[in-house]
């Protein structure tokens, strides 16, 4: 008896958000770390409004992008885990002893992180909307915002699931999230871009892919309704997300050794 | 066993110290790319933030480059403490308890080895800020000043440190080293100076003690000293009770045997 | 189903450096057969159990599970197996229900009947009231149960099992033999069963097969092998010690001699099961040889691998595939520990070359010691007694080896915890004094004083050891001295 891939993927996937929410170590510095950070850079950077030319004048409204961007990051560390711990206890030996095919196994484990990507998401847009900031392009905005948003957490997800593949190692993919916080913060998620006046962070700035990922997010907040800032937003996670399911598919033959 | 001074007991577990880092330097990465990272990646970013009305210089390098300095300082010196950590697990303290005729000397020789990380790390941190564009306005004594600032933060982080270490005994502290750390560090003024700061985040800034090393270090860095006294004095009053700490534990740990 | 259940041709499993993990191994399970897989730790039993369930892909040779090739009919293999690995492969947040649901829904069982077999299979291994809590609250015994469920949800002919009772307590044991055996029997399902007690081998198994370094060194019924082996061993105990030489040869008319398991016992190799015994008796009692023990042992699988291989089976013994090994004690004996080693409370068994030794000595354990050695004296031992009189040792790694069992040394000044080293067998073992105190250690105990200062003299065997005083260099002197 075979069952069917869409099976499969029911079951894996009800496993994976059975599982992440059973870990309080992976729902809590999704949730918590990017409020901390949204908070305490705010507190520190409410003068910045009074820059010429910037862009909005509550601080919030700029700075929300901060807990969503780290938020979506931090789930690399939670799916690398995740499948680091199935290598770690030998669990994917009995998977791969059954006839569930590789990478249903790799879009299950998506499931989690989506389910904890949409909590994230309300409460951020709550604290964000409690402490002031604003939609710019409205209600419709916010939920664009929560759609890429989703897309970046799938795509760092299936990132993490990829290191998680290769290194088999819980410890590693640990070490993977502070070197993605430096990625963020070398981008314009602290400042708008056109405002950098040291030319060289400018130019570090512009050539770091996440620029394009926070731009779009903040754009239906500060702007409106942008086109191309989306666009880019959209095609960055969108394209992360297609390159990262494909690594992990191809590593996951690896990892599920069987003749 | 000959009796050895408080002197060539420090310069015994200090010069050993040094070996060890010698052995690995990549003891130091962590005390020195978390500061470099955020000279960086704020230099970098904010500087436009100089053109703030009262922020007092148009040198936000240098502004950062004291907020990372005394990060550096502090993480050195914090780094006594899993120094000593590890020495008593390995069994070395044990060793080094009994026989040292004075061991509050032991905790000077860490003292003066963090002192030494504390200036390497600086001594790598300075060049590279220099080349993000650092300029230092202050005259030699204010500069001597702001030096000087550091180094007895990283002494009163040593001290502390250390002072943990003796308490608990093992590993299990390390992690609670670094958190109340971090928070000095950045319930501070570290994007703007204090008067730009507004909310809750100015009263505990206010409070918080480092919040003057930063403001008298930026002073000192761009050539307009100020609240001098207050830092120095803070920085004395915390030497002393982190000294006082120390020796309890050193106490605390004798009397374990 | 072929009569052959499963059905191996020199398979071979290679690394990429070292040793051949398995080495032409050639062995066939008939039908419902137990057939039982017995060897040292390291012997390649494991990498055997993976390449026939289709987890490790063989370096050379054939073999077939269920009639389909492992290495080209893989998906076929896997529907008709069942496997329970060493490692017990559970996903700790998942509680027990789930697991079995997961397993039956992958394996294409409908929802409702999924839950039905979920709960047979529960009940069966007598894990019903905990199948809600989850695997990280099981003990150990209840993960192998769980594991053995998970294998059996498909109903599968074959089933594999490693080493599944290891480290279970007896009463977890005799459940699971009892299970084993139920299923042969009631179900006719073939089992392939790999151990390293050679009781459960003996117990269970219809035939066994022996493996050391890759090969089958003996295969057979129990029964057959160790028929080959010869008679039993008759081991006399003499009431005084001086009567020790008139035993054995009172004792040698009878057939070979052979070490006794203490000091002054005799064991002499009989031709038969023991109808000499009686005969024995009267000789000795005709020669006058009081007799305070006298124990009459059959040959056992250990006796089989002994006359194969020439090592006993159950001591332990290298890890080519780099599995730990496990604790050697079968339960009844005295704690019996080759080697041990203790590096910050982590203990491992391991044989230690004499060439290891500076590395091993490199480790966080004992560096601060050898540094505060030679920073602040090292003291000077002499052995005055004994086969290695006039050697003397320090603590830098220049040590002498000695014959089994002899020498001792310990630093009292390295650390609080005084370390000893000891040589046995050509080989180092470092240790906590304290740890090494009590033991045994190949079938000599240590006894040891618990604090040497220097001028403090300690016998061990037919050895002395004196500790003289450290030759302190000054500190003021300078660093590095």
């Amino acid at each position: 008896m075979n069952a069917s891939f869409g099976t499969q993927l029911r079951l894996l996937a009800r496993r994976s958000v059975v599982r992440t929410f059973r870990d309080p170590g992976s729902i809590i510095p999704a949730v918590a770390v990017p409020l901390i950070l949204f908070v305490v850079v705010s507190a520190g950077l409410e003068k910045a409004t009074h820059v010429k030319g910037f862009p909005t004048d509550v601080i919030w409204t700029f700075t929300l992008t901060i807990a969503f961007a780290n938020g979506a990051m931090v789930t690399v560390a939670n799916t690398g885990a995740a499948i680091a711990t199935d290598i770690e206890h030998g669990f994917i030996n009995r998977l791969a002893l059954t006839p569930m095919k590789g990478f249903v196994l790799v879009a299950a484990q998506l499931a989690g992180a989506l389910v904890l990507g949409l909590i994230q998401a309300v409460v951020f847009l709550g604290v964000g909307l409690a402490a002031g900031a604003r939609f710019e392009a409205g209600a419709l905005g916010a939920l664009v915002l929560v759609l890429l948003f989703l897309t970046s957490v799938a795509a760092f997800g299936a990132f993490g699931i990829f290191v998680g593949l290769r290194t088999g190692s819980g410890q590693a993919v640990q070490a993977i999230a502070p070197l993605m916080t430096v990625f963020l913060f070398l981008s314009s998620v602290n400042f708008p871009r056109n405002l950098i006046t040291a030319d060289w962070f400018k130019w570090v700035a512009t050539v770091n892919p996440l620029s394009y990922l926070v731009e779009g997010m903040r754009s239906v907040l500060i702007t409106g309704w942008d086109k191309q800032a989306l666009a880019y937003g959209f095609a960055f996670a969108g394209g992360l997300l297609i390159l990262m399911i494909a690594a992990a598919a191809m590593s996951i033959q690896g990892r599920l050794v069987r003749t | 066993m000959r009796h050895a001074t408080f002197w060539s007991i420090t310069r015994y577990v200090a010069w050993r110290n040094l070996r060890i880092l010698l052995r690995s330097p990549t003891l130091l990465v962590p005390a020195l790319l978390l500061p470099l990272f955020f000279l960086i990646a704020f230099a970098g970013a904010l500087s436009n933030l100089t053109n703030l009305p009262g922020f007092g210089t148009k040198d936000y390098t240098a502004f950062q480059y004291v907020f990372a300095l005394m990060q550096s300082a502090g993480f050195t010196g914090a780094m006594g403490g899993f120094a000593m950590a590890e020495d008593f697990e390995s069994g070395f303290m044990d060793r080094l308890m009994t026989t040292a005729t004075s061991r509050a000397a032991i905790i000077s020789g860490y003292v003066l080895a963090m002192l030494a990380r504390g200036l390497i790390a600086v001594a790598v941190l300075t060049p590279i800020a220099f080349a993000f564009g650092m300029r230092m306005h202050g005259s030699v004594l204010e500069i001597v000043g702001l030096f000087g600032l550091a180094a007895l933060l990283n002494i009163v982080a040593t001290l502390w440190s250390t002072g943990v270490a003796m308490h608990v005994r093992s590993f299990a502290a390390a992690g609670g080293m670094f958190l109340p750390l971090f928070l000095v560090l950045f319930l501070a003024p570290v994007f703007v100076p204090l008067s730009s700061l507004t909310g809750w985040l100015h009263a505990v800034a206010v409070v918080n003690p480092f919040t003057r090393l930063l403001e008298a270090g930026r002073g000192f860095i761009t050539g307009q000293p100020k609240d001098v006294l207050w830092a120095f004095g803070a920085l004395a009053a915390m030497v002393a009770l982190s000294t006082i700490w120390a020796l309890r534990g050193v106490r605390s740990a004798a009397r374990a045997g | 189903m072929a009569e052959r259940a499963i059905d191996v041709q020199g398979l071979v499993r290679e690394y990429k450096k070292g040793p051949r993990a398995v080495d032409g191994v050639s062995l066939y399970v008939e039908t419902g057969e137990i057939y039982g897989f017995l060897g040292p730790n390291g012997a390649g039993k494991s990498t055997m159990v993976k390449m026939l369930v289709t987890l490790l892909p063989p370096s050379g040779g054939r073999a077939t599970v269920g009639g389909y090739d492992i290495a080209s009919q893989g998906d076929e293999v896997r529907k008709v197996i069942g496997v329970a690995l060493q490692e017990a492969a559970l996903d700790p947040l998942l509680t027990g229900r789930e697991h079995l649901f997961l397993q039956a829904g992958l394996n294409g069982f409908p929802k409702k009947r999924a839950k039905e077999r979920g709960e047979e299979l529960l009940e069966r291994v007598g894990l019903s009231g905990a199948g809600d809590r989850k695997i990280g609250t099981y003990s150990g015994g209840m993960r192998r149960r769980l594991d053995l469920a998970l294998a059996l949800v498909h109903s599968p002919s074959i089933i594999f099992l490693d080493e599944p009772t290891t480290g279970l307590d007896p009463h977890s044991r005799s459940a699971l033999w009892e299970e084993v055996r139920r299923l042969a029997r009631d179900e006719g399902v073939t089992i392939f069963l790999t151990t390293q007690y050679l009781e459960e081998a003996d117990v269970l198994a219809r035939r066994v097969g022996i493996i050391d370094h890759g090969r089958i060194v003996a295969e057979g019924t129990p029964e057959e092998l160790k028929a080959q082996v010869g008679g039993s061993t008759l081991e006399v105990v003499p009431a005084q010690e001086s009567e020790k030489e008139r035993l054995e040869a009172t004792l040698a008319r009878f057939g070979a001699l052979a070490a006794g398991s203490g000091d002054s016992g005799v064991a002499v190799r009989l031709r038969d099961r023991g109808a000499a015994v009686a005969e024995i008796i009267r000789a000795l009692d005709q020669a006058g040889v009081a007799v305070s023990d006298l124990a009459l042992h059959s040959p056992t699988l250990d006796d089989v691998f002994l006359a194969r291989t020439g090592r006993p089976l159950e001591s332990g013994d290298g890890e080519p595939d780099g599995q730990p090994a496990a604790e050697a004690a079968a339960p009844e004996s005295e704690p019996e520990i080759d080697l041990r080693m203790a590096a910050a409370g982590r203990s491992k068994i391991e044989r230690l070359p004499t060439a290891m030794l500076k590395d091993w000595m490199a480790e966080r354990h004992l560096q601060g010691a050898r540094e505060s050695a030679r920073q602040l004296g090292t003291p000077t031992l002499t052995i005055t007694k004994g086969p290695l009189a006039g050697k003397q040792v320090n603590v830098d790694g220049r040590l002498v080896i000695g014959r089994e069992g002899d020498l001792v040394i310990s630093h009292p000044e390295i650390s609080r915890r005084q370390c000893a080293i000891l040589v046995v067998d050509g080989s180092l073992v470092i240790d906590d004094l304290q740890s090494l105190n009590g033991t045994w250690v190949n079938g000599k105990r240590i006894e040891l004083p618990t604090l040497l200062a220097p001028g403090d003299a300690m016998s061990l065997g037919t050895s002395t050891i004196e500790v003289s005083a450290p030759q302190p260099p000054s500190l003021v002197s300078g660093p590095g001295a």
